[in-house]
């Protein structure tokens, strides 16, 4: 019996997730950085219709790829169950957490998407409406992945190996980067500036922490898996 | 669930390890360098609008500021004092001096709401204007970490009973203890940056 089969195969699901966003989302979806909270609705529907063709492809492939968020979810699950006592507490928020991020990262790209489909007919204010309500669903719904990152950091800082699994700056790398989307909050409530969803803060500095989390992550969630192997191994041969 | 590692991996209590400076090092310089970052922005926006910044900065009232510095160094002070107490193993006494410092901490959380209620009921809120952004945004970002800070202090005051039972306990109680101390004076540092930028520069 083999525990670990398939986890090392499914934890590339991170760095698919983290290219094909990026592409997807950032560069074909016009996201990255994104259109300013400024603009007025006559000027945001102008440029949509100018972008609407790259707009649906990326939006039509960053559906799919959102997916391997939640597979990745998964194996991070698999690899805490590891280090679990008592219960599994953690390891389920974590899962949920992540489930819920996937839609995060599903459904505003549907919203994205119906603004970019019929731009030309769509009266520019309810364009507008679609936009901001796709942006507030993807930012400002930071808790559930703050939820998940927060359950990761607190069980892998829990293993006591002299060596452990998950390096403890990881731990608190990842917690950090968690709460740090605090911040999102103020989105709503400003229209331009470094809190605004284009700003400085609120896209540049959330968002770069966002990515080179799934980086540093994904590269010790792979060190961790063969971890798990090698003491695996380790033990059969004793056996 | 697959099995859990074996005794020679996933030995508990593995005394090198416990020995170790905490990593809650990393959380505290990512934060500090978060707030530094949220400053320098601060005052990049402040050069474009001075006086209009001057202006909102004087609608703050620097005595209540000054008063939260105080109590924060003071609960800080207290902190410290559990923390060297508690290293040297004195825990009934830690832990006393920890629920002085939580009593003391609690009048920054009490001004604070005062302070929001009073600007909110003057009219000034986050949409104010700019300076109410920041304001808003770093005393609130702040509390978040105050919050969670009383909340550390509480667990470290009253936390398991049976703390001095095995060295092993004693050992991993001293690593919270430090942790939380050390998250305490950067809390502690960070209102003394926040009440400078905010509350003396330009009033």
């Amino acid at each position: 019996m083999n525990p670990y089969r398939y986890l090392k195969a499914l934890a590339w699901s991170g760095p698919i997730l983290l290219v094909g966003t990026i592409l997807c989302w950032g560069v074909l979806g016009h996201n990255i950085p994104p259109y300013s909270t400024a603009l007025e609705a006559e000027a945001l529907a102008a440029l949509v219709r100018e972008q609407a063709l790259s707009i649906r492809i990326g939006m039509v492939l960053q559906m799919p790829v959102s997916v391997f968020y939640f597979v990745w979810g998964v194996v991070i699950s698999k690899v805490m169950q590891t280090l679990e006592r008592d219960n599994d507490v953690l390891s389920t928020l974590q899962l949920w957490g992540a489930g819920f991020t996937t839609l995060v990262l599903v459904i505003p790209c549907a919203a994205w998407l119906t603004v970019a489909y019929r731009p030309d007919i769509m009266e520019p204010r309810m364009l507008q409406m679609f936009h901001d309500f796709g942006w507030f669903f993807f930012d400002v719904a930071y808790s559930l992945t703050t939820m998940q990152f927060l359950a990761i950091g607190i069980c892998f800082l829990s293993d006591e190996r002299e060596e452990p699994l998950v390096a403890a700056w990881v731990c608190w790398f990842v917690m950090f980067v968690g709460v740090s989307f605090a911040l999102l909050s103020l989105m709503p409530l400003v229209y331009d500036g470094p809190f605004s969803r284009a700003g400085l803060l609120n896209f540049w500095v959330e968002f770069t922490l966002f990515f080179l989390m799934m980086l540093v992550f994904s590269i010790a969630l792979f060190k961790a898996i063969n971890k798990l192997e090698a003491e695996r191994h380790a033990a059969q041969s004793r056996a | 669930m697959p099995p859990s590692p074996g005794p020679e991996a996933g030995s508990t209590g593995n005394p090198r390890r416990r020995t170790r400076t905490p990593a809650i090092w990393i959380f505290l310089a990512l934060d500090c360098a978060s707030f530094g970052l949220f400053f320098q922005v601060f005052m990049v926006e402040r050069l474009d609008q001075a006086a209009f910044f001057d202006a909102s900065a004087r609608q703050l009232d620097a005595r209540l500021g000054f008063a939260n510095a105080c109590i924060l160094i003071t609960s800080s002070w207290l902190v410290a004092w559990a923390t060297r107490v508690g290293m040297a193993g004195r825990v009934a006494e830690a832990r006393r001096l920890l629920w002085a410092a939580l009593v003391v901490g609690a009048f920054f959380g009490v001004i604070k709401i005062w302070e929001y209620a009073e600007k909110i009921g003057e009219g000034i809120t986050v949409a104010a204007n700019d300076f109410f952004v920041f304001y808003f945004a770093l005393t609130g970002l702040h509390l978040l970490h105050y919050v969670a800070g009383m909340i550390l202090l509480a667990v470290l005051a009253t936390g398991p009973a049976r703390i001095g039972d095995t060295a092993e306990n004693l050992a991993r109680y001293k690593i919270w203890l430090t942790g939380g101390g050390l998250y305490w004076h950067m809390v502690d540092l960070l209102w003394i940056f926040i009440f400078s930028i905010l509350y003396l520069v330009g009033a």
